[in-house]
């Protein structure tokens, strides 16, 4: 269950591709699997994972919560997911079997209406788990939050304290499957035993968004089991505030030192070469002893050839992830006889590549080739490494891999009327040319894509940062969405599909007609999107609802002859007794109000299609998330 | 007494005044004022039918400025969120403005005084890239609009989606009939009284210098990156991609009589002397109530802030003519010109991301005629043995009939892959022979060394109005595609080119001197940053050191580096660098001068070039610039030796 985390994973890079964007060069690759470590998945299908249990929990398939009734979550049929079926105030928690010091959490977590629970880490410090759908400023009792610390013998109204609010509200509809990720370090002690180091919580992550970086924690959070603090504890799941459900727990715990770097030293080239050089046969400008590897130790910018020789001290035996990034820089790695990368100086510095190899602990030794014929002003390369129990960090120094200062953002905000603005906008790592992108006054936003005549994506909070537009050239022109988006399939979402085995274009295809016909603001200024395709003439609408995550799409057509509607795709989607439909699993829902749909497998993935009547029609449809 | 010494004050100020600016006794710039919240970087400009100003912002709005005559307009937010407007026109009772991606009409339907239709009229592919800006509307006179692309920048320029490069005609109801390509950056263009049209160029790769060229159905205006598309089946353009060799070497005139599709430019505009950037083109239909130059057309430039003045005529069918300084000083880039209801010209102005002579990141101003006549060279019409010029006053007959006061020479601009061109076959001309009327208005000169398709650059310095004044603008570029009668009469002069300056070795060392034996001391790398930039504005060296140091152009402009001397060196050094004519780009831009210690040439986009040379021994704060024209009061540097 990554995919998410590919999207969050992309976000501090496309503000750098912004910066240095250059569409002869390959720059973001395209979303495929990528080499990494494995993550130790806690098993589900019975309790040994955990100290404690059954009890108020059980085993499941699956889950799930009517949004509408209070506290209620029925478990479905099969393994995999652990539910808490106890009612509010009763219950007991769940304790892993392992405890941990430093570590790599994700798991996704599925609340009920009005349920609340919470992540602790070392059973001390509590991730909140709320139903905070439709909640406009979080507290740190809010979903993702930080739970505030608490003390009986303070004055009533001053004992809860260093309570962390999350960002910005990323939680998601009870019933839906929400993903959170937590990079965190255990509080680090002396020999006596003293603390000499606050636990943090380096980074929180909720459906794709930062919700929290840095956060350091001066003890444990309210109603903690533990009153003490130490260097390990066990995962905590809350299970006595309600019903909640839980799965796909993995981790990856950090208990071995960094990998570190011996006897290094640096021989400095110049040349201009296109392909690295033999450098036996070139005069050596420079040989020095260093104790950092980085981009201005070759004190110029281009035309250098850097080799860096001496050896790794590796920690633990086992796989090594190695990760380069280079702005138009060759990169060679060569460990003991492996050569891990070769890389060509045709990539700018967003565009990462990996390698694993497995490495005995001890040393190794080791060569790090930079070279640099030309292309001055694009600077900076980077080498990071990640082993077992080894958290990833830098070989390079942090200024090594530093590019320019961020300009003064500019942002767009949502008004008392629906606010429009044109951009190209990235959906699914690509340009999207012709986006309108919508700020409605009840605080959902949206962004339809009329070249095509699709939504693209839908999100709330804040509307839009229009730096990459329009600072300096505006070099990307890309209309950056404020906050947790939820990305749609992106194809025309009007085709007519001549049978069940065809599959639906994502672009217009050879004989079809599409002609934009703009858009008409009415009240609220709200747009209606006109389009004609194959004749027929369409209209598109949205609404959102104030207080919840709701879309309402409306699409009127006068002549729907053989036109089916695309409603969304996924890896999973599934109907669930209330008739609403659970998108890619579970990452968003749609309502049909009651029509009857077609879910098919086409091309990998499923999808949920509506046929047409003839004649004049409107379909509405809500989506929520 | 003390009434003479204010008088001669306020005119030595005067005089002063003049000399930084000697057209603004005649022609005012006045600021339309913008309110502090509007950042009003000036995509389009059109008046509505209520006498408002609309203007289209590259924000995405279009704002309504009532009274933009006044110092108290009143603005009002029409519209907005449309995507980088860069061109506004108003018909029918509502806005065309061209976005990005397509030609939009607005119009406020409910009368509320903001637009709630946005009609695509008609909509073109996009590749992503920045640089496919789109420009227009403007009108035919059958009321079809027109609409040129930009092509994309990849380092060089690039059709990468369908009709980049190309000029486009539009219906009212959206039928588009591509009409010519070869285009590279066509940010200007007008459908002049006959309904014929023009477009400006922008020096650039296969472009020598600024120019503006008669655009007809199927012509090829010289960038061959468009031929991409001149296949389709609806395309004009009898070219295919790829028949352009990479260097034809000859010039685009030449190459035109050669290729019957290819269009040679009617006029040029040399590069630096008048302008780096041609924008807007206006023509004087004011009848009279703007000075002297009605029916004459006034091209705007971006880079440099400044308005120029084309007499053209037409020879049989073909169009060409002369180019005039007109006057400088505009606050920002000038993107946009239009006639105001009261026949002063508006000119809407942006800097962002292409930084100008006039700093300030966007403005909006007037230029409003004095009703004072300046002292200028009114018409100049080729003639099969030289030219016929028309002063909009009486010239002395000493001076206005003396040969010596007039000098001409003539050059070209290669027609190659090369991003801009060198003067090259410059000629010095020979005027043996002047015919000065009897009301002194038109001078007859009789000049020998005429060539047709070239430049031909005559200078009238000598020339002084009756009342003894000089000229304000003394040099015209006439672009000699045709003469009347068809045959050249002037005779050719004996092939004696001007020399060029050789660049004096000593101050541009590329070389490591083989007296270092070790090598550099220190090296040092510098390079650019979009908006007119070095990337380091601070180096430092020891005094004495061997220094080695590579400059690295990764702009998309060209830049040079020249070292001065510490304090005002580098302000003269600019001054300098702006006086050079003709001659300065065979000299980098780099003068003669004992303030510049080392310079780099002129480097190419992508390219770089290093010097090794000795820091100076004294101490102090050297200063380093480039003097590209137009860079050198902003892009600076300190090299602080110590």
């Amino acid at each position: 269950m990554t995919v998410k985390y590919r999207l969050a994973w992309l976000l501090p890079l496309l503000w750098l591709s912004a910066c240095t964007s250059d569409p002869e060069l390959p720059t973001t690759p395209e979303p495929e699997p990528e080499p990494a470590l494995p993550f130790t998945t806690v098993d589900l299908s019975d309790f040994s994972g955990f100290k404690s249990g059954p009890e108020n929990w059980a085993i499941a398939g699956g889950a799930y919560a009517d949004r509408a009734q209070k506290l209620t979550m029925e478990p479905l049929e099969g393994t995999g997911v652990i539910v808490n079926t106890a009612p509010a105030r009763s219950g007991e928690h769940l304790f892993t079997a392992f405890e941990h010091g430093d570590i790599e959490l994700e798991l996704e977590v599925m609340t009920a209406k009005n349920s609340n629970s919470g992540i602790y880490l070392q059973g001390r410090y509590e991730v909140q788990v709320f139903d905070s759908w439709g909640v406009d400023t979080p507290q740190h009792s809010d979903m993702g939050g930080i739970y505030q610390r608490w003390d009986d013998n303070a004055p009533k109204g001053e004992r809860g304290y260093e309570g962390h609010p999350p960002e910005m509200n990323a939680a998601k509809a009870p019933g839906l499957w929400q993903q959170v990720r937590v990079l965190f370090h255990a509080p680090r002690f002396d020999d006596n035993g003293q603390k000499i180091q606050d636990a943090v919580f380096r980074e929180v992550w909720l459906n794709g968004i930062k919700v929290h970086e840095n956060v350091e924690l001066t003890g444990p959070t309210r109603a903690a089991p533990f009153a003490d603090e130490g260097p390990t504890g066990p995962i905590m799941l809350q299970g006595d505030h309600g019903p909640v459900a839980y799965r796909n727990i993995r981790y990856k715990r950090y208990d071995n030192p960094p990998v570190k770097l011996s006897n290094l030293t640096v021989a400095q080239y110049e040349t201009k070469s296109e392909e690295i050089p033999d450098w036996d046969t070139m005069q050596v400008q420079s040989t020095l002893p260093v104790d950092s590897i980085s981009f201005h130790q070759a004190g110029t910018r281009q035309g250098f050839l850097l080799v860096y020789e001496g050896e790794m001290v590796v920690p633990a035996t086992g796989d090594y992830l190695f990760t380069t990034y280079a702005n138009r820089t060759a990169v060679r790695f060569i460990v003991g006889q492996d050569t891990l990368f070769e890389r060509s100086n045709q990539y700018s510095i967003d565009a990462k590549a990996k390698a694993i190899t497995e490495l005995s602990a001890g040393t190794v030794p080791f060569q790090l080739v930079f070279h640099k014929p030309g292309n001055g002003w694009r600077r900076g390369f980077g080498l990071e490494v990640e082993g077992p129990g080894v958290e990833q960090h830098a070989l390079t120094t942090p200024a090594s891999a530093k590019q320019g200062p961020k300009p003064e953002p500019i942002f767009i905000e949502a008004e008392s009327e629906a606010i429009l603005q044109r951009c190209f906008m990235l959906h699914e790592g690509k340009k999207r040319t012709h986006t309108v992108a919508v700020a409605t006054p009840q605080g959902i936003h949206y962004a339809y894509d009329v070249e095509r005549g699709t939504l693209l994506k839908a999100w709330s909070g804040g509307f839009m940062d229009a730096t990459d537009m329009w600072h300096e050239r505006g070099e990307a022109q890309l209309g950056q969405t404020l906050g947790m988006a939820i990305t749609f399939h992106g194809d025309p979402e009007l085709y007519p599909l001549q049978d069940e085995s065809t599959p639906w274009p994502d672009t217009l295809t050879a004989g079809q007609t599409y002609r934009p016909e703009g858009y008409e603001l009415g009240t609220e200024g709200h747009p209606t999107f006109l389009y004609e395709v194959d004749g027929a003439s369409v209209e598109v609408q949205h609404r959102a609802a104030a207080g919840e995550r709701r879309l309402t799409r409306s699409l009127t057509v006068d002549k729907g002859d053989g036109f089916w509607l695309k409603l969304g795709d996924g890896s999973i989607i599934e109907q669930l007794p209330d008739g609403t439909f659970a998108i890619n699993n579970y990452q968003y829902l749609i309502d049909l109000g009651g029509k009857e749909a077609v879910l098919r497998q086409s091309a990998g993935q499923m999808e949920l299609l509506l046929a047409l009547d003839p004649g004049a029609q409107t379909i509405q449809y809500d989506i929520i998330w | 007494m003390r009434a003479f010494l204010i008088f001669l004050f306020c005119s030595l100020l005067g005089t002063l005044f003049a000399q930084q600016n000697p057209m603004s006794a005649y022609y005012k710039i006045v600021d339309v004022p913008i309110p502090d919240e509007v950042v009003l970087e000036v995509g389009g400009l059109a008046l509505n039918d209520e006498d408002q100003l609309g203007v289209s912002t590259r924000r995405g709005e279009v704002w309504l400025i009532d009274r933009p005559y006044s110092q108290n307009p009143d603005y009002q937010l029409f519209a907005k969120g449309l995507h980088e407007p860069l061109g506004l026109a108003f018909r029918d009772q509502g806005f065309y403005a061209t976005q990005r991606g397509e030609l939009t009409r607005l119009e406020d339907r409910d009368g509320n005084g903001k637009a709630d239709v946005f009609r695509t009229v008609y909509s073109w592919p996009l590749s992503g890239n920045y640089h496919d800006y789109s420009y227009g509307p403007k009108f035919l006179p059958n009321g079809d609009m027109l609409v040129t692309l930009n092509l994309s920048w990849i380092g060089h320029g690039a059709s990468l989606s369908k009709w980049r490069g190309w000029l486009l005609k539009i219906t009212p109801d959206g039928d588009m009939e591509p009409l010519a390509t070869g285009l590279r950056s066509p940010a200007g263009f007008v459908v002049n009284g006959k309904g014929d049209v023009f477009y400006t160029e922008n020096q650039g790769d296969w472009v020598g210098s600024g120019r503006m060229t008669h655009l007809e159905k199927g012509d090829f205006a010289g960038n061959p990156a468009g031929l991409r598309w001149a296949s389709e089946p609806n395309s004009p353009v009898k070219l295919t991609a790829g028949s352009i060799p990479d260097y034809p070497g000859m010039s685009l005139f030449e190459y035109a009589k050669k290729v019957p599709a290819v269009k040679a430019p009617a006029v040029w505009f040399p590069h630096t002397i008048l302008g780096i950037s041609t924008s807007d083109i206006l023509v004087d239909n004011t009848g009279g109530k703007f000075g002297p130059f009605e029916g004459q057309w006034f091209v705007g430039d971006q880079g440099h802030s400044k308005i120029m003045r084309v007499y053209m005529e037409e020879i049989d069918g073909v169009y060409q003519g002369a180019a005039f300084g007109f006057i400088d000083g505009f606050s920002s880039g000038i993107l946009r010109m239009i006639w105001g209801s009261d026949n002063s010209m508006f000119v809407g102005m942006t800097s962002r991301g292409w930084s100008a002579t006039g700093k300030a990141p966007y403005g909006l101003q007037r230029l409003v005629w004095s009703g004072q006549t300046p002292f200028e060279i009114k018409t100049m019409q080729a003639q099969p043995d030289g030219f016929l010029l028309t002063f909009t006053e009486p010239v002395s007959k000493a001076s206005g009939s003396d040969p010596a006061a007039y000098e001409v020479t003539s050059f070209n601009y290669k027609y190659h892959k090369t991003y801009g061109s060198p003067i090259v076959d410059q000629q010095d001309g020979e005027v043996y022979k002047v015919e000065l009327s009897d009301d002194g208005l038109s001078a007859r000169l009789y000049i020998r060394g005429m060539r047709i398709g070239f430049i031909h650059q005559v200078v009238a310095e000598g020339v002084r109005s009756g009342k003894g004044g000089a000229l304000v603008h003394n040099t015209g570029y006439y672009t000699l595609n045709a003469v009347p009668g068809g045959e050249l009469k002037s005779a050719p002069v004996g092939g004696d080119e001007s020399g060029m300056a050789d660049a004096a070795a000593a101050k541009r060392p590329n070389t490591m001197p083989s007296s270092w034996t070790e090598g550099p001391e220190v090296e040092l790398s510098l390079g650019t940053q979009p908006g007119l930039k070095y990337d380091e504005t601070v180096l430092m060296v020891d005094a004495g050191a061997k220094v080695k140091l590579t400059f690295s152009n990764s702009d998309d402009m060209l830049h040079n580096l020249v070292i001065v001397k510490p304090g005002e060196a580098v302000d003269k050094v600019a001054e300098l660098s702006m006086k050079l004519g003709l001659k300065g780009e065979e000299m980098n831009y780099v003068p003669e001068s004992d303030l510049i210690l080392y310079h780099t040439g002129i480097l190419q986009p992508e390219t770089s070039e290093t010097l090794y040379f000795n820091a100076p021994e004294e101490p102090g704060y050297y200063m380093y610039v480039c003097t590209f024209p137009g860079h050198a009061q902003v892009m600076r540097g300190t090299m602080i030796v110590e």
